[in-house]
């Protein structure tokens, strides 16, 4: 049950977005964020939901799979459009018992909707694409800059993607230590509130334990490696920009100025 | 004491994904009551899937796991109940140790099954007899002790439950051989005293020669070989295909073979090999 989160899982495969370099995918998805937050007409909306169903074609993610992603989400989102719905002010539609609709209501309700949904899946979209590792490397280098003001990136990306690597390990420990105290005759779904907290202490304390082993563990293989921080280490693999991430990139900064445009003429 | 059997069981990770993974591909095995079952098969075959199902810790995809011939799976009560009959013991079953004493760790399973307070020390003190730990481990912290002595404790806190199936996952993995003969001994002394269905999970060919009265090979999740020790290590070469093994004194019984010396066919341990090759000498049997 545990292995069935979804967070920031990525899904390997083979084509245009995956192969998109990561730092270009964190730019567009810093651009869709812009793009997302300053649609206001229907026509700047449409832009942006049109090119993210495209992303989303071409990435070959199953929509089941976004859909998993943002089940968790759907009381968030339910109440947001029940709240927009019912208590903006303006021309009223619908009105029963205490409770009135308006036109203002219903447009607000559909924006705030459509910005979250989209908000969540351009995230998984990109989560789903990119692996942590990819993830982490493209943060650490656009955040490059930041090391000049003493900001330790290097030590932030390795934190990052120790972090990402270990939790599945962590899920994956936290399922079997479940299995084997369930195996005990444990029960984690009946009981209050009370008993249910005490019925987690035969998992947290083993998950605990092996957390801070693991820990140990890592830190001394990191040292026997020689790991001393960021300081004159040279990569692997070197990141390029291709000219795909270009016209990406450029796609995305046209795509932002016309949704701009487009909202400030309230389209 | 229980029957077991398997119909038609079928399990599959992740349906839907790109991580779908088929583990078991109609199984159907019946495991009489009190019968010592080694199953065998390497990593990935299907052996540690197929054990969840016995307790129903994984419910089957398509099948059916039978318990004395009642369905474990049909209600939650049914599914609740089958964990104190079927004891799992998984693999490296010390992490799983939480309490702060061995006894209050030991006492957890019995603790869940609804028993007077005597009723589950006398529980505690049984497992802990079967499982080799000394009372006077009981009120030591069980994170402070011995590798070995963590892997008992985590054996007795099932075994205090008094299972009438117990399955074990690998139970001597990563132990030096004084504690490998030690756990061996003493699931066959519970399997002796108490006449319980034993299921032992193991790679290891020459510990599933010496103490098991069955053999059941698992290749990609179907049952490749399923019988006697004898009948078994018979298809020798199917079981190398297959990245498992013979004992060793089959093997060595084999290569003497090739080499001219009679010897009859169904040699598996160093007992039966010594036995064959002193046969009619004048030398105490060993």
């Amino acid at each position: 049950m545990l292995k069935d989160i979804t967070l920031g899982q990525y899904f390997p495969a083979d084509t245009f977005v995956h192969r998109l370099d990561p730092r270009t995918k964190l730019l567009a998805l810093v651009f869709l964020i812009v793009c997302i937050f300053s649609a206001k007409g229907p026509l700047a909306m449409g832009l942006v939901v049109v090119t993210l169903c495209l992303c989303v074609a071409i990435s070959r993610i199953r929509p089941s799979a976004l859909f998993k992603g943002l089940k968790p989400l759907i009381f968030v989102i339910c109440l947001t459009a029940l709240m927009n719905l019912f208590f903006t002010p303006g021309t009223v539609l619908v009105s029963f018992w205490i409770l009135r609709i308006t036109r203002e209501g219903l447009y607000r309700s559909v924006l705030m909707v459509l910005r979250i949904l989209l908000l969540v899946s351009g995230t998984f979209l990109l989560t789903y694409t990119t692996s942590p590792l990819q993830l982490t490397d493209g943060l650490e280098r656009l955040m490059n800059p930041l090391k000049k003001l003493r900001f330790p990136v290097h030590e932030l990306a390795m934190m990052m993607s120790i972090a990402l690597r270990f939790i599945p390990t962590l899920i994956e420990e936290a399922d079997k230590i479940m299995s084997a105290q369930k195996a005990r005759g444990a029960d984690f779904e009946n009981g209050n509130l009370m008993q249910r907290a005490k019925a987690l202490l035969p998992i947290l304390v083993p998950l605990f334990v092996s957390a801070f082993r693991r820990a140990d563990e890592l830190a001394t293989a990191m040292e026997c490696r020689c790991y001393h921080g960021g300081e004159g280490r040279t990569r692997m693999k070197i990141m390029v920009m291709s000219r795909a991430d270009w016209l990406v990139l450029v796609f995305w900064v046209l795509l932002t100025a016309a949704v701009i445009a487009a909202s400030r003429l309230s389209l | 004491m229980p029957e077991i059997r398997l119909e038609g069981l079928r399990h599959v990770y992740s349906p839907g994904t790109p991580f779908e993974k088929i583990a078991l591909e109609r199984v159907d095995l019946t495991i009489p009551a009190g019968q010592y079952v080694a199953l065998l098969g390497h990593t990935g075959s299907g052996k540690s899937t197929l054990i969840q199902h016995l307790n129903g810790l994984l419910a089957p995809t398509e099948g059916r796991v039978l318990l004395d011939g009642e369905d474990i799976n049909r209600s939650k009560e049914s599914l609740h109940a089958v964990r104190f009959r079927v004891g799992l013991v998984f693999q490296y079953p010390e992490y799983q140790l939480f309490e702060e004493t061995v006894y209050k760790d030991i006492a957890f399973g019995p603790g869940n099954m609804r028993l007077s307070q005597e009723q589950v020390d006398e529980h505690v003190r049984r497992g802990a007899r079967f499982a080799g730990v000394g009372e006077e481990l009981f009120d030591q912290n069980p994170l402070e002790l011995s590798g070995g002595q963590k892997r008992r404790v985590a054996i007795a806190g099932v075994l205090a439950m008094d299972p009438g199936v117990l399955v074990l996952d690998e139970p001597t993995a990563g132990l030096d051989p004084a504690g490998v003969r030690s756990v061996l001994k003493n699931i066959a002394d519970y399997h002796a005293s108490t006449g319980s269905t034993i299921v032992l999970v193991t790679h290891d060919m020459n510990i599933a020669a010496r103490e098991a009265d069955r053999l059941v090979v698992l290749d990609k999740g179907t049952v490749a070989l399923d019988g006697t020790p004898e009948a078994v290590f018979a298809h020798s070469e199917e079981l190398r295909r297959i990245g498992l093994d013979i004992p060793g004194a089959a093997a060595l019984a084999q290569e003497l073979r090739a080499r001219g010396i009679d010897l009859p066919p169904s040699i598996y341990t160093p007992r039966q090999l010594c036995e064959a090759l002193l046969r009619g000498r004048e030398v105490p049997v060993c």
